[in-house]
């Protein structure tokens, strides 16, 4: 027995909706499902037809001139990089790695380079790479075959490249991230580079993952 | 007490529905919840998002057509709560937006960044920005019932989570219809930003609305019927902080641990609001009994 009072309707009209409460709910959430599949239609992305790997693919992004390269080189497994300080800020460093955050154009992002001992392959170091990151939840392979990276590699020594999405949240919601991933190892030394950016700033296209690019470009290995 | 042990979320958040309602708002309720399940299976990760934020408001806009709480005054009690809820929840979705780092800055220096602003002050500023909407309707006799205080805080409560969620995940619409992700993460964010924490804000806004119904609104003899809890400075406060605390949970927590979090503070909300709703159904019967003014009784000037 309840120790709680009786609940009474409010008047006559309470409850007027009867049986019918779930068959309304149901057409209304319908609707509600429905206009927000249009608002995605409307409001998403023009659906790009992948690039073939070695075919020319459109323009090349423009990228802000590159001045004032700075050098960074890892004391620990000896490569080195270079970047334009004009728009890429050191965020962390370690003996063996770098976290440079870039803000281009009102654009921002960050790319990881960490090296690697030898007996780490390519595809150890961006698993262990992503898999360090903090703060990204929902995190998974990204399967649109237009987001792939092709002819992966860093400081122009092909390797192995992958790509994730993934939201950073708070108490408040989501925002989608995109994360590109790519490795190389020389033989002696392996070293992984991971931009990551949220959705709206990346993309093959994007300023971001042009700057990026240098970056990773830029790579020199040891000796 | 098993009936403080065992809070009813139905008959809690929406004390005026008649018994024999219960049932079909709880299928609604679970009716909701199976598609945004099966809309995040589905990997339609944005719309699954928008179906949960509109989850409760749905069902709160239903029971205020069901029960006809605001009499022949809809238009502007309605824009005073749930209009005014929404546009506070837009509000603070934006300002969330605003003060949060930038994704990439979070990847590399995590989630303690977002504990301080948008886990505890965000949550608790907002909680008490949505109560001014209320707060007006409290001076109005024609809305004098302490049930009427908690229906307002509820409904406030709901239209504020929905529209805050939407406004800062508004950037997910861009991503496309299928954007990609972990599936069952995604169930446990949505089950907690459609469900979780919005229960809490209604049972806090609704509990908050109560004390100030029951200490301005109630007659002399049920003012002190809920003891401390009922007086207003230490209940919206208290409101506030159960608001805080479980937003804050999802900073240090994973998606999983962060909805386990959701359910003990919601059980804690919706167990304070069903001792205040007792209250007020005591005072709905004596009225009722008395032959005093009924809820649904002819506007007044506002006292």
């Amino acid at each position: 027995m309840s120790i709680l009072a009786e609940r009474v309707a409010r008047g006559s009209s309470g409850g007027g909706l009867g049986k019918w409460v779930v068959h309304i709910f149901g057409f209304i959430f319908l609707v509600v499902i429905g206009l927000s599949i249009v608002t995605n239609l409307l409001v998403g992305p023009v659906v790009v037809v992948p690039c073939t790997n070695g075919q020319p693919c459109g323009a090349p992004p423009t990228v802000p001139a590159v001045i004032r390269e700075t050098a960074w080189r890892s004391s620990r497994y000896g490569f080195s990089l270079e970047y334009p300080a004009s728009v890429v800020k050191v965020s962390q460093q370690t003996p063996s790695g770098v976290v440079l955050a870039i803000d281009v154009g009102g654009k921002s992002g960050v790319v990881t380079i960490q090296g690697f001992g030898s007996a780490t392959t390519p595809a150890e170091a961006i698993g262990d790479q992503v898999g360090g990151l903090s703060g990204v939840s929902q995190l998974a392979g990204d399967t649109n075959p237009a987001h792939q990276l092709l002819g992966a590699g860093v400081g122009y020594v092909a390797g192995a490249g992958r790509i994730y999405v993934g939201d950073v949240t708070s108490p408040q919601g989501s925002q989608p991230i995109s994360i590109a991933s790519e490795a190389a190892s020389d033989g002696r030394v392996t070293v992984s580079a991971t931009v990551v950016g949220a959705t709206s700033d990346s993309g093959y296209r994007s300023d971001l993952y042009a700057v990026a690019d240098l970056v990773i470009n830029s790579v020199r290995w040891q000796g | 007490m098993a009936h403080f042990l065992r809070p009813k979320l139905i008959s809690t958040l929406f004390p005026h529905l008649p018994g024999d309602s219960h049932r079909s708002y709880r299928y609604a309720l679970g009716l909701g919840s199976a598609a945004i399940i099966v809309l995040a299976a589905l990997r339609l990760f944005p719309v699954a998002l928008i179906a949960a934020a509109l989850l409760l408001p749905v069902l709160v806009a239903m029971y205020l057509v069901d029960v006809n709480v605001y009499g022949d005054e809809p238009v502007w009690a309605l824009s005073l709560t749930m209009g005014w809820g929404a546009v506070a929840g837009v509000g603070f979705g934006l300002l969330a937006l605003a003060v949060a780092p930038s994704a990439a800055s979070v990847t590399v220096n995590g989630t303690s960044q977002y504990l301080l602003v948008q886990g505890l002050v965000l949550p608790f500023c907002g909680f008490f920005v949505l109560l001014l909407g209320p707060l007006v309707l409290l001076r109005y006799q024609n809305f004098n019932a302490l049930l009427d205080g908690v229906t307002f805080g509820v409904t406030t409560g709901a239209a504020f989570s929905g529209a805050q969620a939407i406004t800062y995940s508004a950037h997910l619409m861009g991503a496309g219809l299928r954007p990609g992700g972990a599936v069952l993460p995604w169930v446990w964010r949505l089950l907690s930003l459609g469900l979780g924490m919005p229960i809490v804000t209604m049972g806090a806004a609704a509990a908050a609305c109560a004390a100030l119904w029951l200490r301005y609104r109630a007659p002399v003899r049920d003012a002190q019927a809920l003891g401390p809890l009922g007086h207003p400075a230490v209940a919206l406060p208290l409101a506030g902080l159960l608001v805080a605390a479980a937003a804050v949970g999802e900073t240090f927590l994973s998606a999983g641990g962060w909805l386990l979090w959701l359910v003990v503070f919601d059980f804690v909300a919706i167990s304070l609001l069903a001792q205040t709703i007792h209250v007020g159904l005591l005072e709905e019967s004596a009225a009722t009994e008395a032959g005093g003014p009924s809820l649904g009784s002819a506007p007044e000037a506002p006292s």
